[in-house]
């Protein structure tokens, strides 16, 4: 292998102690100037209070489940009542007597309707849910999940969008058009539909019938060896592959084109450096922040598809706003009327939250792309 | 420009076929078993059930299946739907009965929407008062991410429960009422969108008139008051009166709710390409010139940012078509799609493929008309045949 003439590395063993001084301070400057760009960045972000309102529920969704604990380690001594999942209030259960004044013919079925039951107290400053939970306590609880299921979207998104439109925009011709068009086919794919054939696959499992229909063709059952939920992790991930080969990609790929065309990638190029060389050290970096634009939008969609799943009685996963408000739905019959105490808070949330994450992105998106700040005003 | 459009046509076929490959492998891969093993309560025994799979090719490799799927739909065949006695409808046949409501909600809706999100969009990106495209702004946030069944939920118990504007059986057709009816529920929702869109034609077409003619558009307050004008004249005109109030009784709550849901995503787009278009020469320009604010906004700033607008639109068809699904789940609306969720339910493979295919064909067809219209109006590509402005 000859040794090729290379402007950008220095042969090890061959620098003198100044060399390595300056090699010191030239990493000392590009940090600095690292930081004042983080600086001004986020000078430009404040200037857009939407995107600042995003960044402080995010902050306050993100506290909930510290909230959670802390509740349940001192207000809620009777920490068994306040059980997201498996707790409920036994002085609200048994149903005591509706008040006098309410005439008995009026109760459809005696001292099962009672009205006040699900209404805000101190006890439950949200109220109780139709089965008598604490709507505040899986609330809170439920956060973890929709970080989760967010999160790993986001990242996977990343990671798939910016694989495609690197290996596109470096080496174009046939790999650009192949991937491009599988990027185009997953564009007409919409993630939820798609991710509603993964439901019902989960759901037909988990029934008791597919399980006596399995037995009786094989023998032996299915429970033993397949998971009954849908791990909020695994559904991040199918979601952001599907996101991330669609539309990211494609964004990514034409914003990745135009840095490949750039002359500093062209002098990079003459001057010997390879794909990896260029790939990781000028397209990837490029194509970051405008990834980190559709990283925040897939939170958006993967929460509310998560939850839409949920809401079809299709996501058995029961740390999870959706499910929350499928409940309400499901046991709608027990109370008098509609459970507002236990639809309302979810139903805010997973908007509260899915809304946050796309306020930040447009505030990213003015820092990435400068042409969309808006103008200073001359007055 | 031809050399430019087959290509793109041919790169949308291929795009199409991956499509229909990702979709079929993917649904019959994840659903357990097969549309045989749904029915195994009537069927004991695996010789009956072996019997029924070989019936409907089951038993065939999965590649096989795709194959000779495929080789239908380029005859413009969707195939059959699967059940035990044989002789299973169509999956054309059955299309044909439940695509006609969903074209009602979606092509009125998504055209509303699209004008709505346009318009507020425009006027919240240019030079507004804070207060006013913030408030635009969240709010077209809000209605964006909000939880489509928790909406159209909402707007039920408002309209119906507490408004009372639908008393009884909002959801519903009256029955007495088509029982003898002179025309299809079908027939006439299609008959209905086509209407709305020839009057909006038409309005646009005044429109048009008048820019050429005394080179300004109409007022928009006319523009609306003759669309609506429009299209109660041709209500009035009709013999359909009672079926088309019924139906549009129906329809309203999965169409407040679809408009909600669709003009978000286009107002904010619009909103970040009127910020994007004030850099321009062409802006300070006209400015120059001595031209009106609301001139420079609508003419110069306006036109240009309505392209990205549209192409963006356009690339979220298969979203929207994902909110009608959504929605019509929710409100019990007797379209795609909750045909889309009974076939995924029951694994009638060729009844969601049919819709699914639906779906991609939509969105496939919408971004052709786009890349036309595109290389009609942008003389890169009318002229050069380099493909610099294409889609995305």
């Amino acid at each position: 292998m000859t040794e090729r003439p290379d402007a950008m590395t220095e042969r090890p063993g061959t620098m003198s102690s100044l060399d390595l001084r300056q090699a010191a301070a030239r990493r000392w400057y590009q940090w600095a100037a690292s930081l004042r760009r983080l600086r001004e960045g986020w000078q430009i972000f404040v200037r857009n209070r939407i995107a600042v309102l995003g960044l402080v529920l995010i902050i306050m969704f993100g506290l909930f489940p510290l909230i959670h604990q802390g509740l349940r380690s001192t207000v809620w001594e009777r920490a068994a009542i306040y059980d997201p999942i498996y707790g409920f209030d036994a002085q609200l259960a048994p149903h005591p007597a509706p008040p006098s004044w309410i005439p008995a013919e009026w109760l459809p079925l005696e001292n099962v309707h009672r009205f006040d039951q699900n209404r805000p107290s101190w006890a439950h400053p949200l109220g109780t849910d139709t089965l008598g939970r604490d709507v505040l306590s899986n609330l809170l609880a439920s956060t973890v999940t929709s970080f989760v299921v967010g999160v790993t979207a986001a990242l996977v998104t990343a990671v798939i969008g910016i694989t495609f439109a690197a290996l596109s925009a470096y080496y174009r011709g046939l790999i650009d058009g192949f991937l491009t068009h599988i990027s185009d086919a997953f564009l007409l794919l919409p993630p939820p539909i798609f991710m509603l054939a993964v439901g019902v696959y989960l759901q037909t499992e988990r029934t008791v019938f597919t399980e006596i229909v399995y037995r009786s063709i094989t023998g032996n059952g299915l429970s033993d060896n397949v998971k009954l939920i849908l791990e909020p992790m695994e559904f991040g991930i199918i979601y952001g592959i599907i996101a991330g080969a669609g539309g990211a990609a494609i964004v990514l790929r034409s914003h990745g084109l135009k840095v490949r065309a750039m002359s500093f990638v062209e002098a990079s190029f003459v001057s010997g450096a390879g794909a990896r060389h260029i790939i990781r050290k000028h397209l990837i970096p490029h194509m970051v922040p405008l990834a980190g634009v559709y990283m925040l939008v897939a939170v958006t969609g993967a929460v509310v598809s998560y939850s839409f799943l949920a809401f079809f009685g299709l996501n058995p996963n029961p740390l999870n706003w959706g499910t929350m408000i499928y409940n309400a739905f499901a046991y709608r019959g027990i109370g008098s009327s509609t459970p507002w105490f236990a639809l309302t808070p979810p139903a805010i949330a997973i908007s509260l939250f899915a809304g946050s994450f796309y306020m930040v992105s447009r505030g990213v998106h003015q820092v990435v792309e400068p042409r969309l700040r808006p103008l200073e005003r001359a007055e | 420009m031809s050399r430019y459009l087959l290509k793109r046509l041919l790169s949308g076929i291929v795009a199409f076929l991956i499509f229909t490959a990702i979709v079929f492998f993917g649904f019959n891969l994840l659903l357990p078993f097969d549309y045989v093993t749904t029915l195994s309560l009537f069927l004991p025994g695996n010789e009956a059930r072996e019997a029924l799979r070989e019936e409907l090719g089951l038993n065939l490799p999965l590649w096989r299946q795709y194959f000779l799927w495929l080789g239908h739909l380029v005859q413009g065949d969707f195939g059959q739907e699967f059940s035990m006695g044989g002789g299973g409808r169509s999956v054309t046949e059955i299309l044909k009965h439940t695509l006609p409501p969903t074209l009602l909600v979606f092509a009125t809706g998504s055209g509303l929407a699209f004008v709505v999100g346009h318009w507020l969009g425009k006027v919240s990106g240019w030079r507004a008062s804070r207060w006013l495209s913030g408030s635009l702004t969240l709010g077209s946030i809000a209605a964006y991410t909000a939880f489509p069944p928790w909406l159209a939920f909402l707007l039920t118990f408002v309209l119906v429960d507490w408004l009372g504007v639908f008393p009884f059986g909002a959801t519903r057709l009256r029955d007495g009422l088509w029982r003898d009816a002179p025309i299809d529920s079908n027939t006439l929702m299609i008959r209905m969108t086509l209407v709305v869109w020839g009057v909006a034609a038409a309005v646009w077409l005044i429109n048009w008139v008048s820019r050429r003619w005394r080179r300004r558009n109409l007022p928009s307050i006319l523009s609306i008051a003759l669309f609506v004008g429009g299209l109660g004249l041709a209500w009035w005109l009709s013999e359909y009166g009672p079926y088309i109030s019924d139906i549009a009784r129906v329809a309203v709550i999965p169409f407040v709710t679809f408009v909600l849901l669709a003009f978000g995503d286009t107002l904010l787009i619009m909103q970040a390409n009127m910020l994007d278009t004030q850099h321009e020469l062409y802006i300070q320009t006209a400015r120059a010139k001595g031209l009106s604010e609301k001139e420079v906004r609508d003419r110069h700033a306006g036109r240009n940012a309505l392209l990205p607008a549209l192409s963006r639109f356009v690339v979220n068809m298969p979203y929207l078509l994902t909110a009608i699904v959504i929605i019509e789940h929710a409100t019990e609306w007797n379209g795609i799609g909750n045909l889309l969720f009974g076939s995924i339910y029951n694994q009638n493979t060729y009844v969601y493929m049919g819709v699914l295919v639906i779906v991609g064909l939509v969105a496939l067809v919408a971004r052709l008309a786009l890349d036309v219209i595109y290389a009609a109006l942008d003389p890169r590509i009318r002229y050069g045949g380099r493909e610099k402005g294409s889609v995305q």
